[in-house]
C-alpha cells in the first residue's frame, strides 16, 4: 500500500535533508571542492538523507506502537494507567470520538444532500413546464422531464450545448445575446419553439425566464418555460367568437335603427311601405333574439350550467311536434315535409325541449335551403346494436360540399352558396351538436351531395328508457 | 340626381338605404352580392357605390379593388358598410377609391350627407353635368 504523502513525511524528509547537509558539508572539507568533492557531496547527501528519514520515521512510529502496544497489554492484564497515560489515553479518546464525529457528520451531510437532489430531481420531473440548467458556458446540466419535448434528439442532452439544442426555437437569439453579453439573469422574454409535427400546432408559445442559481451572472442558470399555447388558442377562440358575434349582433340592429331613423323622420308616408318596414323590423328582432337565445344556450352547455331534465322521451311524438309546427312554412314554399317513425319503441332517456330543438332546428335548416317545390323527411329508427334512437332528416336541397360539410357546425360558419338563400344565426347547428353530444353523449353528423341533397342526423343512447321498456 | 348603386347581401339594409336615396331623389340600383354589384356598375357607371363589407361571392373590398382595376369604374367613390369595425383599415388605406368606412349600425341620414358630399367631389359625368 502506497504510503500517503503527508506533512509529518515532509517535515521528516526536511530534516534528514537538513542533516545530510551537514554530513555532506563535513565530506567537502575532508575532500576539497573539486568534482570528486561535489559527486562525494551529493552522494553523502542522498545517503545520509534516506538513512536518517528511516530512523527518525521509525522514531515517529515507534511512539504509536509503543502507545498501541501499552494499551494491548493493559487490556490483557486489566493494567491501571498512570495519570500521565491517563491524560494521554483520554486526549486520544477525545480526539478519536471527535474523528468518529465528523465522520459521521460528513455521512449525514452526504445523505442530506443525496436525499435533497433526489427531491430537486422529483420536483423538476412533476413540473409541467420544461425546466433547463445549464452554465455559463451553455453546457446543459440538467433537465426534466417536460423539456424532452423542447429538444430534437431521443438521448439525454445533458452536456451538449443549449444553444445548438433549441436551434428551433426562437429562444436561441436571446440565449446567444445572454451568454455573449454576460447577463442571462432575470431575463423574462416570450418565445416561439417549433416542435415539428404536423398540422398548425406545431409552433407553441413559451414565457420563458431565466434566473441564476447565484444570484449573479455567473450561473449556474435555470431556464423554466411556461407554455401559453393552449391559453392563445383560447384567447383567439374567444375574441374570434366576440368579433363574429358582434358582426352577427350589429347587422339586423342595423336594420332596425336605420328604419326607426326614417319612421321618426316620417320618411315612410306610404301604408304598405309602412307596413312592409314594420315586418323587416319585426324579422331583425326575432333574429336578435335567437342569435342572443343561442349563444347564452351554447355558452351554458360549454361551461356546464345545464341541468337536463332526463326523461323518458319518444323521439318519434317530437318529429310528430316539429311536423305540426313547421308545417306553414314547407307549405308556403311547397315543400314536401313528411316523418316516418320506425313501428318500434323510439324512446330515449333524454331532455325532451331540447331534443325537440335539434329536431325542429334541422328540420327548419333542411326547408330553408331546399327550393321550392323539394322534400323534406325526417325518419326515426332505433341502432340495436348501438343501443341508439336515429333521427335523420333527409332533404333534396342544394347539398353541402364534402370540404365544408364538418365545419357546419362550427359556430357561426356559413355555406357560402346558401346565403344567397336565407339568413341564419351561423349558430343553429352548433347548438345542436352542443345538446347532442355534450348533454346526451350522443352523436351528430351529415351526409351530403351537392346538387342532390343533404342528410343531417343524429344518435342519442336509449339510456334507462330502453331498461324500463324491455 | 345621381344614380347610387346600393350593395349589401342583407336585403333589409339595401331596403333602407334604396328608399331613403330615392326619397333625396336619387336613382339607386340594388345589389344582393360583391359580383352582382361589379356588374352592375360596369354596365351603368353608378356616380357612388355604397356597399357592404362582408358579402357572399365578393366581398366589399373585392369590388372596390376590382372597379379600381377597370379604367371605366377607377374614378367611381366607393363607401363601404361594416359590422366589422377596425378589421380592414390596412386594405382599405390601399384602396384610393373607398372614400369613407361607416360602421354598423348607421344613421341613413348621415349616410345620405356623405353619399352627396362624394358626388360634389367627384368629377360629373357627362349626362349629369
Amino acid at each position: 500500500m502506497a504510503r500517503r504523502f503527508t506533512w509529518d513525511n515532509m517535515i521528516l524528509i526536511a530534516m534528514s535533508s537538513a542533516c545530510a547537509t551537514v554530513l555532506g558539508g563535513l565530506a567537502t572539507g575532508i575532500f576539497g571542492f573539486d568534482l570528486m568533492g561535489v559527486a562525494a557531496l551529493l552522494g553523502a547527501s542522498v545517503v545520509g538523507s534516506l538513512i536518517i528519514y528511516v530512523m527518525m520515521a521509525r522514531a515517529s512510529t515507534r511512539v504509536a506502537d509503543e502507545l498501541i502496544s501499552r494499551i494491548e497489554d493493559m487490556i490483557e492484564n486489566d493494567a491501571r494507567v498512570n495519570e500521565f497515560e491517563s491524560v494521554r489515553f483520554l486526549d486520544l479518546q477525545d480526539r478519536i470520538a471527535a474523528m468518529h464525529a465528523r465522520g459521521r457528520e460528513d455521512t449525514a451531510s452526504r445523505q442530506v444532500a443525496i436525499a435533497r437532489s433526489e427531491e430537486i430531481l422529483e420536483v423538476l420531473s412533476m413540473l409541467e413546464g420544461p425546466v433547463v440548467v445549464f452554465d455559463r458556458m451553455g453546457t446543459i446540466r440538467l433537465t426534466n422531464a417536460a423539456s424532452d419535448s423542447l429538444f430534437r434528439c431521443s438521448e439525454s442532452p445533458t452536456g451538449t450545448g443549449i444553444v445548438q439544442m433549441l436551434e428551433h426555437s426562437t429562444l436561441r437569439e436571446q440565449l446567444i445575446d445572454g451568454l455573449s453579453e454576460g447577463a442571462l439573469h432575470g431575463r423574462l422574454f416570450d418565445c416561439e419553439h417549433d416542435t415539428k409535427q404536423d398540422g398548425e400546432d406545431s409552433i407553441r408559445q413559451f414565457k420563458a425566464s431565466i434566473l441564476s442559481l447565484g444570484d449573479s451572472d455567473d450561473g449556474p442558470f435555470v431556464l423554466s418555460l411556461l407554455d401559453l399555447t393552449r391559453e392563445n388558442r383560447v384567447s383567439r377562440m374567444k375574441s374570434d367568437f366576440v368579433s363574429k358575434a358582434s358582426h352577427e349582433l350589429r347587422t339586423p340592429m342595423a336594420s332596425i335603427r336605420a328604419y326607426l331613423e326614417m319612421l321618426v323622420d316620417d320618411e315612410i308616408t306610404d301604408e304598405d311601405e309602412r307596413t312592409k318596414v314594420l315586418r323587416s323590423m319585426l324579422q331583425d328582432t326575432d333574429r336578435l333574439s335567437a342569435l342572443v337565445d343561442n349563444m347564452l344556450n351554447i355558452s351554458k352547455i360549454e361551461a356546464g350550467m345545464v341541468r337536463p331534465v332526463l326523461e323518458r322521451t319518444d323521439l318519434g311524438d317530437i318529429s310528430e311536434r316539429v311536423l305540426h309546427r313547421l308545417g306553414p312554412a314547407a307549405s308556403e314554399k311547397n315543400i314536401s315535409l313528411s316523418t316516418s317513425p320506425a313501428p318500434v319503441d323510439l324512446s330515449v332517456e333524454g331532455d325532451a325541449a331540447m331534443l325537440e330543438q335539434v329536431v325542429e332546428n334541422l328540420a327548419s335548416n333542411a326547408i330553408k335551403y331546399t327550393p321550392e317545390g323539394g322534400r323534406v323527411s325526417i325518419a326515426i329508427d332505433t341502432d340495436p346494436l348501438e343501443r341508439t334512437v336515429v333521427v335523420s332528416i333527409t332533404d333534396t336541397g342544394l347539398g353541402i360540399p364534402s370540404d365544408v360539410q364538418e365545419r357546419v357546425f362550427e359556430k357561426f360558419f356559413r355555406v357560402t352558396s346558401y346565403e344567397r338563400m336565407a339568413k341564419g344565426t351561423g349558430l343553429g347547428l352548433n347548438l345542436c351538436r352542443n345538446i347532442v353530444e355534450s348533454v346526451h353523449q350522443g352523436r351528430i353528423g351529415v351526409d351530403s351531395r351537392v346538387g342532390e341533397g343533404s342528410r343531417f342526423w343524429f344518435s342519442v343512447p336509449v339510456g334507462f328508457a330502453g331498461a324500463r321498456a324491455a | 340626381m345621381s344614380l347610387i348603386l346600393v350593395a349589401d347581401d342583407e336585403s333589409h339594409i339595401v331596403q333602407v338605404l334604396a328608399l331613403k336615396f330615392r326619397n333625396a331623389g336619387h336613382d339607386v340600383i340594388e345589389a344582393n352580392d360583391g359580383e352582382e354589384a361589379l356588374d352592375l356598375v360596369r354596365e351603368h357607371q353608378p356616380d357612388v357605390v355604397v356597399t357592404d363589407m362582408q358579402m357572399p361571392f365578393m366581398n366589399g373590398i373585392e369590388l372596390a379593388r376590382a372597379m379600381l382595376g377597370d379604367s371605366t369604374t377607377a374614378s367611381i367613390p366607393v363607401l363601404i358598410l361594416t359590422a366589422r369595425g377596425w378589421a380592414m383599415d390596412e386594405c382599405i388605406a390601399m384602396l384610393s377609391n373607398v372614400k369613407s368606412v361607416q360602421s354598423k349600425p348607421f344613421s341613413p341620414r348621415e349616410i345620405l350627407s356623405l353619399v352627396e358630399g362624394l358626388v360634389d367631389t367627384a368629377t360629373p359625368r357627362s349626362e349629369c353635368s
